[in-house]
């Protein structure tokens, strides 16, 4: 087997796992190997997306058995992106943890995990198997229970439980569509799929199956009706955890949709993909009207990140090269932006022992250049030009307009202005208004070291950079979104190179 | 093959129903998790009806594959059920409930 770059996204994490499970006894190694790591796992990262971008579709096939017997990793372009956002994620979330995860968590394995979790999320965006993309979800899951409840608070074992058991549902509904799937379809690998499936046509049964996918992945993705979960477990693990959660893992759930509904239920466009319209509108609209009426700032931030996966998934269902381009960048644009606002709440929680936001303030006076920060990230996520939610959200709703789906349109435009509310709302709670002065300094609230606060602000200010050169060099990004967008819709590149050759 | 697929699906069916029912209705938090291991059990058995239907290895593979996950998935969800019982005394989910959000 030669190595091709694909392995090295998953190698990459599954050994530094390993050897951090080596070092058990050594705790204080950890953060330093698995860092190395971290950044291993982004230089494999931009090397899948240089290969994928010189070269094309890219495919491995482990043990060297050809398609359909073998299990296929491929990448295009959307994948060798979203797998290069992880490795870049994986590395902030690292940095940061490295000042914001307790000795105690350190100790009993938090860094593994992280890295399983990695691998299990690079994974997903490279299984070429519809199976093997159930096996990654469940790898990514189990690491995501362990990051979870790790520390064993009990607000975490509340939020672990309902996490857990809505996540298994999901997944057991996931594995019986697969099941019907390869009953009628008589294949599991997705390129093969694509074919038998375009051969049968439309019909009741391949709808009913797109359905059950839609259930599993919008459960997973946090699309409305199914959020109900996400913010009522992410508020609980410590700031890093949280972060990287909401970067990664419901996105895993979006490019699970964005590859299922593009590649093999393409037969019926309107009755899918009409349902993901409706599903992305509500989404929008109830989730960001969540985030107006919350008190805790960790609970804001995730009805955000609920009410911002409607953009992505309202690119799918508008299914146009523009609104597919929209949602593509949308989405790399949403894993940055929401990380960074998820670590700055940390940071807050840190110096203050608060999270809700009538007992918190005044930080403004007190860390001016983190609330300039937040207001990039904050304006960013609102989209205001020309930051880099701005040009995600303007293709979006120049796509929705072109198809002349007014209510989409409105609802895009309504979950903008709640958003900005959202953000105005913790702008002036947090950073805005005085400390309330009745309110003593807990105890646990810690003033951090001159080594801790550059592990605090590498990070943030990392990704901020790379979010404002989203914002103001958009053309770059975009032009690689609308590639990735025409792979999308015309897979025949993808389907030939996984398939290797034969129609 | 002796057994029609169509039965095979009824059953597979069927066990879907049932474990989805008592993972969704019970206040056990050690039914949920027998609920959701049938779930899976009923995504193996239409697994094992197709590969026998398609006369391929793929879907046996694939129900042995399911049995590994659902065993890690068992232990780390007993291990959580554990916790929540030391702690508290009780495997009702509802005793974790927090008052103040």
């Amino acid at each position: 087997m030669s190595a091709s770059p694909l392995i090295w996204p998953l190698l990459v994490p599954l050994l530094t796992a390993i050897g951090l499970l080596f070092l058990w006894r050594r705790p204080s190694w950890h953060r330093w190997v698995g860092l190395a790591g971290a950044f291993g796992l982004l230089a494999a990262g931009l090397f899948l997306l240089r290969t994928v971008m010189t070269e094309g579709v890219t495919t491995a096939t482990i043990g060297g058995w050809p398609a359909p017997y073998g299990i296929v990793l491929a990448a295009d372009r959307l994948s060798a992106a979203l797998v290069a956002v992880a490795g870049l994620l994986g590395t902030a979330v690292h940095l940061f943890s490295i000042s914001g995860v307790d000795a105690r968590r350190e100790a009993y394995g938090y860094y593994p995990a992280l890295h399983l979790m990695l691998m299990g999320v690079c994974g997903a965006f490279v299984a070429g198997d519809i199976f093997n993309l159930y096996v990654w979800f469940e790898v990514l899951l189990m690491a995501s229970f362990m990051l979870l409840e790790l520390g064993g608070e009990r607000i975490q074992l509340e939020a672990a439980i309902k996490y857990l058991a809505l996540n298994l549902l999901a997944s057991a509904v996931f594995l019986s569509g697969v099941g019907f799937l390869y009953g009628f379809a008589g294949s599991l690998n997705m390129a093969d799929l694509a074919g038998r499936l375009a051969q049968r046509g439309p019909s009741p049964l391949s709808n009913g199956v797109a359905m059950l996918f839609l259930l599993a992945f919008g459960t997973k993705a946090a699309l409305f009706p199914f959020f109900f979960w996400l913010p009522a477990s992410y508020h609980a693990p410590p700031a890093p955890i949280s972060a990287v959660f909401a970067g990664l893992l419901t996105k895993v759930g979006v490019y699970a949709l964005y590859r299922t509904f593009t590649l093999m239920f393409v037969a019926d466009v309107a009755f899918t993909h009409g349902w993901l319209m409706i599903l992305a509108g509500l989404t929008m609209v109830i989730g960001l009207l969540g985030a107006v009426v919350q008190e805790d700032l960790r609970r804001v931030l995730s009805f955000n990140l609920v009410g911002h996966i409607g953009f992505m998934v309202l690119g799918l269902g508008l299914f146009t090269p523009l609104a597919l381009a929209g949602g593509i960048f949308y989405t790399i644009h949403d894993m940055i932006d929401i990380t960074i606002l998820f670590l700055i709440a940390g940071v807050v929680h840190r110096e203050t022992g608060r999270w809700r936001m009538e007992s918190l303030g005044g930080f403004y006076d007190r860390a001016p250049f983190l609330s300039l920060l937040f207001l990039l990230a904050a304006f960013s996520l609102s989209g205001i030009p020309p930051l880099s939610g701005f040009w995600g959200k303007l293709a979006l709703i120049r796509a929705a307009l072109a198809r002349e789906q007014y209510l989409a349109t409105a609802a895009a435009l309504a979950a903008t202005f709640l958003t900005l509310l959202s953000m105005a709302q913790v702008w002036e709670a947090v950073f805005w208004k005085d400390r309330p002065a009745a309110d003593p300094e807990p105890a646990d609230a810690l003033r951090p070291t001159r080594w801790e606060k550059v592990f605090q602000m590498t990070p943030i200010v990392g990704l901020t950079l790379v979010s404002l050169a989203m914002g103001l060099f958009p053309e770059p990004f975009f032009r690689y979104a609308e590639a990735a967008a025409r792979g999308l819709l015309e897979p025949s590149a993808y389907i030939l190179a996984v398939l290797g050759g034969t129609p | 093959m002796i057994v029609p697929y169509s039965h095979v699906l009824v059953l597979s069916g069927l066990l879907f129903l049932m474990g989805m029912v008592c993972a969704t209705t019970r206040r056990n938090l050690i039914m949920i998790v027998v609920g959701l291991e049938i779930m899976l059990n009923a995504a193996s058995i239409a697994f094992i009806g197709a590969a026998l239907k398609w006369g391929t290895l793929d879907g046996q593979a694939v129900a042995i594959f399911i049995i590994a996950v659902a065993a890690a998935e068992v232990s780390i969800g007993l291990a959580l059920i554990v916790a929540v019982y030391r702690r508290t005394g009780s495997v009702d989910p509802a005793v974790l409930e927090s008052r103040s959000a």
